[in-house]
């Protein structure tokens, strides 16, 4: 079962009413939304998974914002503990995947600012960012640590274009480099120690570059 | 028509075969009476004959050819049997832990199954940047033909064994492209022997949590399924099995000109500090090297050239198993080469208008820089269409999937002496892992 995440009844006006607050989540800004989640999940260490949200905005420290930040938690809870689960590149809100490295919950943003950060640490001790645009579509991904990630999940409809291209000769193991229409993956690393970056040049919002999913 | 892998191939030398074959690979493991294996000759020495060339027979016909591949032969031997195998163009690999055979390298000799505490057969999946290779796990004793050092009842990977084909992980847990075929793989098999001592380590022991998808236990041939073994059940750094020379390799290579060498013969020397022909000598830098996973095997490289002045890459490593020198230039974008199709499949190299020179230095966890070392890019496509039998070339760079890294790969090494330490040990005062030239 998935339950809807908070994100999207605020900014869906047929679901504005489902719960409580939304009529308030509707006044303020999805990105201070990534706010509240950020620090409520931040606290959350739930066995095997860790997840951090940072949003890039300019009000997060403003009291009042932190204030209404707080009023949405409960309802954030329950929508996050319902629904483990994390969108793919190029995924949207009806995009949600559920993998089982990843166990801890799911955050859909809509960020007034030119993008979002998610953060996932994996069981394995991999770390993955996930970059949403304002809208919370995923343009960007980019992994660090002792194993590679899942790329099925984390590339979700690119990925059968991903395999097709990285079966073509290369230089070796370490080294993969796919640019093709659409999707650009970066991968590189040894035993113990990998990292890499994806995303859809289609979909980078203006004012930000490949350099910043990092 | 000749096609550029970044890998090697695989020739195989049936040398003999005097008892049959062993077990097989759903049969029980260990050895049958009091038999000697065939790998059991004495130790002459701790060098081992390493030749860079374009690999074995069976890759070139398959239209590929390797570049800046370092191989050497090892002996495979069916323990409490006669039987053996010597198999050739195995990689050298100073960034991966254990010895890994193409099945369809092993054609003369079928090795018992290595077991698992259920007595069922195991199986690995080794995750790769670019794929991953799947097989089943044997015991083994090997030996290094020349020098002699041995070790018994090895866990070795049989990378591609057709038994355990069916059951290979899906693509979530073992990715894809696969890399089960001598053509995909590069090689007829790889010797890891790396600064780490096993391949997966605390992170696949029991107790670690859920399984993570690298070892598996098979109770049929189709049904492999993820779980936890002890260190003694994985495969290991192959030097670290011996019984002395075991805390490090030195791969020693002769410098190799601007336009290439059709061949390279060099060493591999095991153990570090352990005879008089393994010392760290006057005049070389060690780089101890960060052991937190994710950043397993890093130093912190500061490049100048093409633009680059000082710019630090915290992410860096060495690497006889990567074949050029890997990074991004930031500041000066230098092109990639524009043929993805063999030959020469070019692809993830670097094709300048002309040769590019740089420096570097090296730092460790230990704070003690290298001196400046230089080192070229030159086009890659150039360097292959010049000189299309050649197998070395010290000027080959490409591209790196992460900006913040110098992979330092084989054409690093022509010229050098480079150490690589395992975790664990000390030499001289100097903590594994570490690095050194």
């Amino acid at each position: 079962m998935q339950a809807p995440a908070v994100a999207e009844h605020c900014l869906n006006p047929q679901q504005v009413n489902r719960f409580e607050f939304c009529a308030l989540c509707n006044c303020i800004q999805a990105s201070r939304l990534g706010y509240v989640m950020s620090s409520l999940l931040n606290d959350m260490r739930a066995p095997g998974g860790v997840i951090r949200h940072n949003a890039k905005h300019p009000f997060k420290d403003r009291p009042l914002m932190k204030f209404i930040s707080k009023l949405g938690s409960a309802l954030i809870v329950t929508a996050v503990t319902a629904a483990p689960a994390f969108a793919a590149l190029g995924g949207d809100t009806a995009s949600v995947l559920t993998d089982r490295d990843q166990t801890q919950g799911t955050l859909r943003i809509s960020a007034a600012a030119s993008y979002s950060v998610h953060e996932i640490t994996t069981p394995s001790g991999t770390t993955v960012r996930e970059y949403l645009t304002p809208a919370g579509k995923v343009f960007g991904l980019a992994w660090r640590g002792p194993f590679m990630p899942n790329l099925q999940q984390f590339l979700g409809s690119y990925y059968a274009q991903y395999v097709q291209a990285a079966s073509a000769p290369h230089v070796g193991h370490r080294h993969m480099n796919v640019e093709v229409p659409g999707l650009i993956v970066h991968s590189s690393g040894h035993m113990r120690a990998f990292y890499g970056r994806a995303w859809t040049p289609d979909l980078i919002p203006q004012n930000v570059s490949a350099d910043d999913i990092k | 028509m000749r096609k550029y892998l970044a890998l090697a191939f695989i020739q195989i030398l049936i040398l003999t075969g005097c008892g049959g074959g062993g077990g097989g690979y759903g049969g029980s493991s260990g050895s049958s009476g009091g038999v000697m294996s065939a790998c059991s000759a004495a130790t002459t020495s701790n060098v081992e004959p390493i030749i860079v060339d374009q690999g074995p027979t069976a890759l070139q016909n398959a239209g590929f050819a390797a570049v800046n591949e370092a191989f050497v032969s090892v002996k495979v031997c069916v323990p409490g049997s006669s039987s053996y195998q010597t198999v050739d163009h195995i990689q050298v690999d100073t960034q991966s832990s254990g010895l890994r055979i193409l099945a369809s390298a092993l054609t003369s000799i079928t090795l018992p199954a290595a077991l698992d505490a259920s007595n069922n057969p195991m199986a690995e999946c080794l995750a790769f940047a670019d794929g991953s290779s799947w097989g089943s796990l044997a015991t083994a004793d090997i030996q290094f033909p020349s020098s002699g050092e041995s070790a018994t009842s090895v866990i070795v990977q049989i990378i591609g064994d057709p038994a355990y084909e069916a059951a290979r992980p899906p693509a979530a847990d073992c990715p894809l492209p696969t890399e089960d075929t001598v053509p995909t793989f590069g090689a007829n098999g790889i010797l890891g022997v790396g600064p780490a001592v096993y391949d997966c380590g605390d992170a696949c022991i029991p107790g670690a949590g859920a399984p993570l998808p690298v070892y598996y236990g098979c109770a049929t041939t189709s049904s492999c399924v993820a779980e936890n073994v002890p260190l003694t059940a994985q495969l290991a750094n192959t030097a670290t099995l011996f019984a002395t020379d075991n805390n490090g390799v030195i791969v020693e290579l002769p410098a190799v000109g601007t336009t290439g060498q059709l061949t390279v013969a060099g060493s591999l020397v095991f153990g570090i500090g352990t005879e008089a022909n393994n010392a760290l000598g006057a005049g070389v830098t060690v780089l101890e090297a960060n052991t937190v996973g994710g950043n397993f095997g890093y130093v912190t490289a500061t490049i100048n050239g093409n633009g680059l002045v000082g710019t630090s890459y915290p992410d860096s490593y060495i690497d006889s198993g990567s074949n050029g020198n890997f990074f991004v230039d930031s500041v000066t974008a230098i092109p990639q080469c524009t043929n993805p199709n063999p030959p020469p499949a070019t692809t993830g190299f670097y094709c300048p208008p002309s040769t590019l020179n740089f420096t570097t230095t090296l730092t460790g966890t230990n704070n003690v820089p290298t001196p400046s070392e230089p080192f070229s890019v030159a086009n890659a496509t150039d360097l292959f269409t010049t000189n299309p039998t050649f197998a070395a070339f010290s000027n080959l760079g490409g591209t790196n999937g992460d900006p913040q890294s110098l992979d330092l790969g084989l054409a690093f090494f022509y010229g050098r002496h480079v150490y690589t330490a395992v975790e664990g040990a000390t030499v001289a005062g100097n903590a594994g892992p570490f690095y050194a030239f």
